[in-house]
């Protein structure tokens, strides 16, 4: 089960980013010599998926801004141009995401640490 | 370690010839289930790896339930009374469990032959309490099936890895995974505190320092609701699940690495983006007069569709992917709603619901 609705949301945008940071972790482990090829191969896979969906994503603002008259763009009207529906919701997003980690990043300094059971 | 121990090989049941044994008892919670056990306990049977035991248990069915797997030599137990939820069944059958590992799996699941052998890996490494594999629905023919079958598809094939490459797996789920049966005991057993037991255990094996595996080459078959009617029961447990585990653990979460983002963001969009999609979006498309908001129900068509694209060209699925995908785009409007309910009825309302209702 995928809680929230699956592919809505800061979600979506969570995972990708988890997997864009994948090889930097990897690294980490190298260095430290926990890594093999096997684990390399895995991270290859889920950046070619996040790769592509990245792609579709472009692609289809892309097409959405082609397609949708530029007095349709009621979204941010004082910036009709093109690209405002491949950029903007995305830097919204992020925006979001960053506010929420870093929202229970802070939150943990304020809750008592329970014992371990 | 190695659990499959060669020299023990035995024949451990009936019908199976020699094989690789391992300390693994298979516990299957059974309520009316006398159309799909069978299938359920062959599948077993049939494993690569033979296991040590497995056990039924008859939760006080009105069908044939108990019958059915009469001849094919496991061991049936019957509670003096229904245990109530499927965690009660389980709980009555570790009682007498003494293997090593123990595997819960639902009566109406089946197996892939290796399933248990590949997940037997995970179990290499000691800290390991728990370990999933892959779920797949075994039908794919109603409009309910085929959202489920999307939505399986793209979590199994991205972000579940993905949590298991960050050691946290949200859910080690509850129709089929593999357990270290001492510490499952140590942790009181699966837990009906919740309606989500295979969440509260998961998050439990976290908070006291163990670890989760998912195991993508381990794969199960369900048999998902195929009608609105059993899928509304689901969902009401899942969403109702998921917000009484958050309420319940949210102060030990909040300490775990990776897990404590993954219920933030998880919740985020349980609330924010369930009311966008089904309240804000159509809103502004009246309010605007505009159908370019109706846009957002769509735009992340490629994101679901990459990944689940990508498994369905490895199993040779592509033009069932393709069209089950507007069924998936009704399904987690459905999902919207029972998330919103949930949370209101829970946190607002305080109103805790507590029935377990068989989903499928």
């Amino acid at each position: 089960m995928v809680a929230g609705i699956p592919g809505t949301g800061i979600g979506g945008i969570f995972y990708l980013m988890s997997a864009f940071c994948m090889p930097l972790r990897e690294m980490t482990k190298l260095v430290r010599g926990k890594s093999n090829l096997m684990r390399w191969k895995f991270i290859v896979m889920q950046l070619g998926l996040a790769s592509g969906i990245v792609m579709g994503f472009w692609i289809t603002g892309w097409i959405l801004a082609m397609v949708i008259p530029q007095k349709a763009h009621v979204f941010f009207i004082i910036t009709s141009n093109g690209k405002i529906l491949k950029i903007t919701p995305f830097i919204t997003a992020i925006t979001v995401l960053f506010t929420v980690l870093l929202s229970v990043e802070l939150l943990r300094f304020f809750v008592p640490k329970p014992h371990s059971r | 370690m190695n659990l499959l121990n060669e020299t023990n090989a035995r024949v451990a049941l009936k019908g199976v010839s020699l094989r690789k044994t391992c300390p693994l008892t298979v516990i299957i919670p059974a309520y009316n289930e006398g159309k799909s056990l069978a299938d359920t306990v062959k599948s077993v049977l049939k494993q690569t790896v033979a296991v040590q035991e497995i056990i039924v248990v008859d939760d006080c069915s009105t069908d044939n339930t108990g019958q059915v797997v009469l001849d094919l030599g496991v061991k049936v137990l019957r509670p003096p009374q229904n245990t109530g939820s499927k965690a009660g069944a389980q709980n009555y059958a570790l009682q007498v469990t003494n293997s090593e590992l123990t595997m819960a799996i639902d009566a109406d699941t089946v197996l892939a032959e290796d399933a248990i052998e590949k997940l037997l890996e995970a179990f290499d490494d000691g800290k390991v309490a728990a370990a999933c594999g892959f779920v797949i629905p075994r039908y794919v023919n109603t409009l309910w099936e085929r959202g489920r079958y999307i939505e399986y598809l793209f979590a199994f094939t991205f972000f579940k890895p993905i949590q298991d490459y960050y050691d946290k797996p949200l859910i080690s789920s509850g129709c089929f995974s593999m357990y270290r049966t001492d510490i499952l005991k140590g942790n009181g057993g699966w837990s009906t505190r919740t309606l989500a037991e295979d969440m509260d255990l998961t998050w439990s094996f976290y908070q006291s320092g163990h670890k989760v595996r998912f195991i993508g080459d381990a794969v199960c078959y369900p048999i998902e609701p195929h009608s609105f009617l059993f899928m509304r029961k689901q969902l009401k447990r899942w969403c109702h699940g998921f917000v009484q585990n958050v309420q319940l653990h949210w102060r030990n979460i909040v300490h775990i690495k990776y897990l404590r983002s993954m219920v933030t963001v998880s919740l985020w969009d349980a609330v924010v983006a369930s009311f966008v999609y089904l309240i804000l979006l159509p809103l502004l498309a009246i309010a605007f007069r505009n159908p370019v908001f109706l846009i957002g129900y769509i735009i992340d068509v490629p994101a679901v569709l990459i990944p689940t694209v990508a498994v369905a060209i490895k199993r040779k699925e592509i033009l069932r992917v393709l069209t089950s995908l507007p069924a998936f785009f009704v399904l987690r409007t459905v999902n919207g709603i029972f998330m919103l309910e949930a949370i209101v009825s829970e946190w607002v309302f305080k109103k805790s619901f507590r029935v377990y209702e068989k989903g499928h």
